[in-house]
């Protein structure tokens, strides 16, 4: 349909019938749900900042010491122009985990990204290839090695642009062959793999000399990761060499420890690129120097700092002006002024782990150090730092909520603890309002449900603990082995589960799943072994390969996911590291292996989470992954009779390895899918899906609560923070029949009433702030097509059925929403040099309001309903008095400002007249004196001292004042207040018994008599000719701050 | 059968292509002809239009009058809580009445920044495209692209003054429906602003969109409605003169 009516109308015959058959593949999409259809709605960020994340590189300029750019391990890319003060996301719509940033120096405007971070930690995400950008990361183009998994280096040659050599680490659980070391001669068109040992091995790190650029030594790396185990080093691991731009390489030795080699972590000194420092890991790992261009190496410092993690902590980093001092960002950062001999430990506090060291050539004082949480600069060569707590990086694993006004956000962090803060705040949420309640890796945090003085929280490995809000205290209580019982396996990231029945019941998994009816004070074991238990696959005490890593990243053969059916609290579904899903239909008495019913899953695929169904007792949505085995396939399914049989659920708008799967608590036919690449969602129980990504970036999102009682989708993001999709009931009401239809007005929650809130934030501009919800109602609206021709006009009517205003509108495909401030005009203010108080309209009360949408021709009917916010604590008699007072004083601050405007008019007209007659004439004088008395009478209504700060205040001040104390606060107002406003009342009455007065006889007399003299009379202003102007000064006193800005930026167009 | 459906994909796939495959001249052709025509576009001698102002939801509105002659001439008031903003091209200066408590003086001045850049591109009676070579502009076809999940082509339009601006046609009915630019505006530093364009009526032939919305970085600041608009009124020039 959507094509006839366009192209149709000079088409033959053929053509029509063309056009049919198009026209029924089109209505067919029609029902399709895509990422437009989403349209107004939008995620938005609350972060934080606090704690920020892990940070995988750092590229910046250094002629420009304001200009850099930051890689996140797994939240994309971030630019600041202004030094680190202020940064800007360059990359949200590609993939969020970053491995290695280039800037071309010589050319500031081109950026490379290497996707896919090279600190290969269990919980590391993967990338898709090497991306440039020639216009200062406004667009990008990816350029190649879109299978290279993770990227470790990006050199540009210091003299040809276009020559750039890539150090591509390649598949971490999984063979491939595209890894070693890659060139473009040719600005990333093509690319030639120049060295590659073999595909087990990667290269780890490149340098290069800056004076012979054809010299480039490379770091190669034999390493793989299973879900269990990890193995650094073996026969290809090696420190390789070239002198001719990659054409031939020669494996260095010669000082080097012989056998297996691990990671290989190079700095080559630039002011003396003969001096090459080199970390080996080994048998025994340590610090390698050179100086004869790695003909010859001589092992100097292998001190912890040196030795720690060669797998994770892979940089090495040279001073660019002397050659004697190197730099290791580790587990600390350490530094060496004698060539690598000995390092001392910055003593400042910056949060372990470093990843990423960058100094500006120019300034070596001045550098920006990446860690696992967030980034620190220095200005005096490390000695003090200063953190940049503006990057929303957290990488968040599992989120909860509380039921308080506003409710709050709980999360574990990777490497940052567990974590609470409000979902919103005057203002927006910033990094102050969020309170760290544990430490270590943070993972699952809930508060009791109904009951947020009890939060069970834990760290890595099933450190499981319950926090005791107002002791200040938590209590260990992790389930320990009774007599007989083996050793309790926990994951690295327990599950903890808080039964939907029952606020004092919670699980916890190890082999064996837990549960406990006191908050943790005993436990009940109410399973056997869940897992496959494979001894094979329980490995961790030897886990790491050349340095042993044993931090429980790799316990297996555990429970990872748990999930009591909110319909009958017997059915209990559990998941394991291994592969094995299970459930029970009896509490835990016994249980049932539905691992072989999943069609299409290959066997062992982790569990990564289980979902009862919130509608059906035997429906439950399950995602498996793969990735620790190199398989990235999305698995998602349903059952829908207690796991007998399974639906595959995926499809191939899908991306990325699933983490979370679950059902909406109202509709079931609204599925909610997070995966290592963002968000998506069905309207059909999971038929088709399309991609959420207003505003969201696409970064991996590991777990979506949704709460309860304000129907929001919160999503825990790896990398990104938490992002929270206000009020899902648009989405709910997304039926196949509105779908379908031209246009539809749809459900919203009610909103909420409230003042206008104030919050100051003096802070500058380099901390994150928050979105917050707006203030507005929303009034919600489907277009099948974007509205261009004829008007879209939302019209409100108030619960009298009275129109109160018509508001603009939306156009866009899909969902529209249109805000409504809810609150009334401001009054009618007298002008006046003196400004006071906020005279805010009156606000909307509460009940249902009519909304029309009208769309052309066509009227859609529906409502929204506003309601008071649940706390208050106000009567309804206190509310009406309230009302009444406000209502009354706003028709006060009206009448004041025509009186004013009367008395002006009449004054500048009476001293007109006198003008115009004769000198002498008595009458001048009359018409002089008359409008002296009347300049008297507006001087005693209004302020009218030049200056805005005179301390003048007449009657209008006094009751604008009154006025902004009243509207401003929602309950009664004092008594003091009452009888103020009688006061005023009564001294209005009078001034306006004189302003009758003047302007009833003593003007008609004047008039009479300027008659005589041919003068045209003074007319009055009418009340009714200045109720009709409506570009009288409304609400005097707006906050000044704010008005520039909008207003300069709204009368552009 | 298979032969027969064979045929017809073919023959739909040359349909589609031919379709697609537009030139920026076949185009801006479509354009113009959305639009009314040329004719019709270019008869237009003067614009008066008045309508609402609505700043984040409603929380704060307004009046407008604006006024446009031929070929460069507009003014603009703004009256928003009672005050009084006038912006106006001459057709050689720009000058405006912007209230003290906005930064302004309070009286008629003449002004030079980015946002009398954008009157002045405002104040073309026939946009961008039309007479663009003429104009001294350059006009690039990006390409098609998906925008709020409808097609639309992209025109890159380097101004003669050397800004650039990109509009964004309809792909199916090639009527303007966004124009973003990258401004520096005060309180924003450099930002990408959006005009989108819509409610689209005919005044004296020529389609004009009665809907505006400015939004910048994204975040809608102010919609306009027109209320009314007329064409051909007689204006006077000293109205757009800063001392009339």
């Amino acid at each position: 349909m959507i094509i006839e009516r366009t192209r149709g109308r000079r088409l033959s015959f053929v053509c029509a019938i063309l056009l049919c058959v198009a026209t029924n593949v089109n209505a067919e999409s029609d029902f399709r749900i895509d990422s437009a259809t989403f349209g107004d709605l939008r995620a938005r960020a609350i972060g934080p900042a606090v704690m920020s994340g892990r940070i995988a590189d750092i590229a910046g300029s250094h002629d420009d010491p304001n200009l850099l750019y930051v890689g996140a391990a797994s939240g994309g890319v971030w630019k600041t122009t202004t030094g680190g003060t202020t940064f800007k996301p360059v990359f949200d719509d590609y993939t969020q985990s970053i491995g290695a940033l280039a800037l071309d120096q010589s050319n500031p405007d081109t950026v490379w990204v290497g996707t896919g971070e090279p600190w290969t930690r269990n919980s590391v995400s993967i990338g898709t290839g090497l991306y440039k950008s020639s216009d200062a990361a406004k667009t990008w183009k990816l350029v190649g090695l879109e299978d290279s998994e993770r990227i470790a280096r990006i050199l540009i040659h210091p003299q040809d642009s276009d020559t750039v050599y890539v150090a591509a680490l390649g598949h971490l659980w999984n063979a491939n062959e595209q890894r070693g070391v890659y060139k473009s001669s040719d600005g990333g068109k093509t690319w030639e793999k120049v060295l590659y040992v073999d595909e087990n091995t990667g290269c780890a790190d490149l340098a290069i000399d800056p004076q012979e650029p054809d010299i480039l030594y490379a770091a190669m790396w034999q390493f793989r990761r299973q879900p269990d185990f990890f193995n650094s080093g073996g026969p290809g691991s090696g420190l390789y060499k070239t002198v001719d731009g990659g054409k031939n390489w020669e494996k260095l030795g010669n000082g080097l420890p012989e056998g297996d080699l691990g990671r290989i972590s190079l700095a080559l000194s630039p002011s003396r690129p003969s001096r090459i420092y080199a970390i080996v890991e080994a048998e025994e790992t340590a610090l390698y120097r050179s100086d004869d261009s790695g003909a010859s190496w001589v092992q100097t410092d292998d001190s912890a700092n040196i030795q720690s993690r060669p797998f994770y902590f892979g940089r090495l980093v040279a001073d660019p002006q002397d050659h004697d001092r190197v730099y290791r960002p580790a587990f600390r950062l350490s530094w060496s002024r004698d060539g690598g001999e000995t390092f001392a430990d910055s003593t400042s506090r910056l949060h372990s782990d470093h990843h990423a060291l960058w100094i500006n050539r120019n300034n070596p004082n001045l550098m920006f150090l990446g860690t696992d949480g967030g980034l620190y600069v220095s200005y005096d060569r490390a000695l003090t730092w200063r953190y940049l707590n503006n990057l929303p990086l957290s990488q968040f694993y599992q989120v909860g909520y509380d039921l308080e006004r506003p409710y709050n956000v709980y999360g574990g962090l990777q490497d940052n603890g567990s974590w609470m803060g409000p979902s919103q705040a005057p203002g927006g949420v910033q990094n102050r309002h969020w309170r760290m309640i544990g430490f270590g890796d943070g993972f699952h945090v809930y508060p009791e449900p109904g009951n947020p003085e009890v939060v069970y929280w834990e760290s890595q490995g099933g450190n499981l603990n319950r926090w005791e809000k107002s002791q200040g205290e938590s209590q260990s209580i992790r389930p320990l082995p009774r007599q007989g019982e083996p050793d309790y396996r926990f994951n690295w990231n327990t599950p903890i589960h808080v039964s939907p029945t029952d606020p004092s019941t919670v699980y916890v998994g190890a082999q064996f799943l837990f549960r406990s009816r006191d908050r943790g004070r005993s436990w009940q074991r109410i399973s056997d072994d869940l897992t496959t238990n494979d001894p094979q696959k329980q490995r961790q005490h030897e886990s790491g390969g050349l340095t042993i890593d044993n931090s429980t990243a790799e316990n297996h053969c555990t429970i990872y996911t748990i999930s009591e059916s909110p319909r009958d609290p017997q059915v209990i579904w559990v998941g394991t590291d291994d592969g094995n899903l299970q459930l029970s239909r009896n509490g835990g008495m016994s249980w049932e292996n539905l691992t072989d019913r999943l069609p299409g899953l290959p066997p062992f695929t982790w569990v990564s989470q289980v979902r009862a169904s919130n509608h059906e007792a035997g429906t439950a949505y399950v995602a498996f992954d793969g990735h620790r085995t190199g398989d990235m396939a999305t698995y998602v399914y349903r059952s829908d009779d207690f796991g007998q049989t399974w639906q595959s659920l995926a499809s191939d708008t899908l991306e990325g390895y699933a983490h979370v799967i679950r059902d909406d608590l109202v509709s079931p036919d609204l599925l909610f899918l997070g995966t290592e690449f963002g968000l998506f969602l069905s309207t059909d129980r999971g038929g088709n899906w399309a991609r959420f990504s207003n505003n969201l970036p696409k970064a991996a999102v590991r777990d979506i609560a949704i709460h309860p009682r304000e129907g929001d989708l919160i999503l825990a993001t790896h990398g990104r923070g938490i992002y929270i999709i206000d009020d899902l009931t648009p989405l709910r009401s997304l039926t196949a029949e509105i779908l379908t239809a031209d246009a539809a007005l749809l459900d919203s929650r009610p909103s909420v009433i409230r003042l206008p809130q104030f919050s100051v934030n003096m802070s500058g501009d380099g901390n994150f702030v928050g979105d917050t919800i707006p203030s507005s109602a929303g009034i919600t609206y489907f277009l099948r097509k974007r509205h261009i021709f004829g008007d879209l006009k939302i019209e409100v009517y108030d619960p009298q059925g009275d129109l109160l205003t018509t508001l603009p509108t939306s156009k866009r495909r899909g969902i529209n929403r249109v805000n409504w401030a809810m609150i009334g005009k401001p009054p009618k203010v007298a002008p006046s040099p003196v400004l006071s108080g906020f005279a805010f309209g009156l606000a909307a009360v509460e009940g249902e309001y009519k909304i029309r949408l009208i769309k052309g021709k066509k009227t859609y009917e529906g409502s929204i309903r506003l309601q008071a916010p649940e706390n208050f604590s106000h009567s309804a008699e206190d509310r009406r008095l309230r009302r009444e007072m406000v209502t009354d004083l706003y028709g006060m601050q009206e009448d004041l400002a025509y009186s004013a405007a009367a008395l002006t008019s009449v004054r500048d007209q009476a001293r007109s007249r006198s003008q115009g007659l004769e000198e002498g004439d008595a009458l001048q004088a009359e018409a002089q004196a008359f409008a002296d008395r009347i300049d008297a009478l507006h001087k005693t209504l209004v302020a009218t001292r030049k200056g805005s700060i005179t301390g003048e205040v007449q009657l209008r001040e006094k009751a604008l004042r009154l006025y902004a104390a009243v509207n401003g606060y929602s309950g009664r107002p004092t008594q003091s207040q009452q009888e103020r406003a009688r006061v005023l009342q009564a001294e209005l009455e009078s001034k306006m018994e004189e302003f009758e007065g003047l302007l009833g006889e003593e003007l008609s007399s004047l008039n009479q008599r300027l008659g005589e003299k041919e003068q045209e009379a003074i007319q009055p202003l009418s009340r009714e000719d200045f109720d009709k102007q409506e570009s009288g000064s409304r609400g005097a006193g707006l906050p000044r701050s704010w008005v520039p800005r909008v207003l300069s930026a709204a009368s552009l167009f | 059968m298979k032969r027969i459906s064979y045929v017809l994909l073919t023959a739909f796939l040359v349909l589609t292509a031919t379709a697609s495959a537009q030139t920026l001249d076949e185009i801006l052709a479509k354009n113009f002809e959305a639009r009314g025509g040329l004719d019709k576009i270019k008869a237009v001698q003067s614009l008066k239009a008045t309508g609402t102002l609505s700043i984040q939801g409603g929380m704060m509105q307004g009046e407008f009058t604006m006024w446009q002659k031929r070929p460069n001439k507009l003014l603009m008031e703004v009256n928003v809580q009672g005050m009084e903003i006038v912006q106006a091209y001459d057709g050689e200066k720009t000058w405006r009445v912007l209230p003290t408590a906005l930064g302004g003086s309070g009286t008629a001045e003449e002004f030079s920044d980015a946002q009398a850049e954008q009157l002045i591109e405002q104040a073309d009676m026939d946009g961008l495209l039309v007479d663009y070579k003429e104009k001294g502009h350059q006009v690039e076809l990006v390409g098609k692209e998906d925008m709020e999940g409808t097609e639309v082509y992209r025109l890159k339009v380097t101004m003669a003054s050397g800004l650039v601006t990109h509009v964004f046609l309809d792909a199916e009915n090639f009527i303007e429906l966004k124009y973003t630019a990258t401004r520096e505006l005060p309180g924003f530093g450099n930002a990408e602003v959006d005009t989108v364009l819509g409610d689209y009526k005919e005044v004296g032939g020529v389609m004009v969109p009665h809907s505006i919305a400015n939004k910048v970085t994204g975040q809608t600041i102010s919609e306009l409605i027109f209320n009314t608009l007329e064409s051909n009124l007689d204006i006077e020039d000293s109205k757009f003169s800063m001392n009339h």
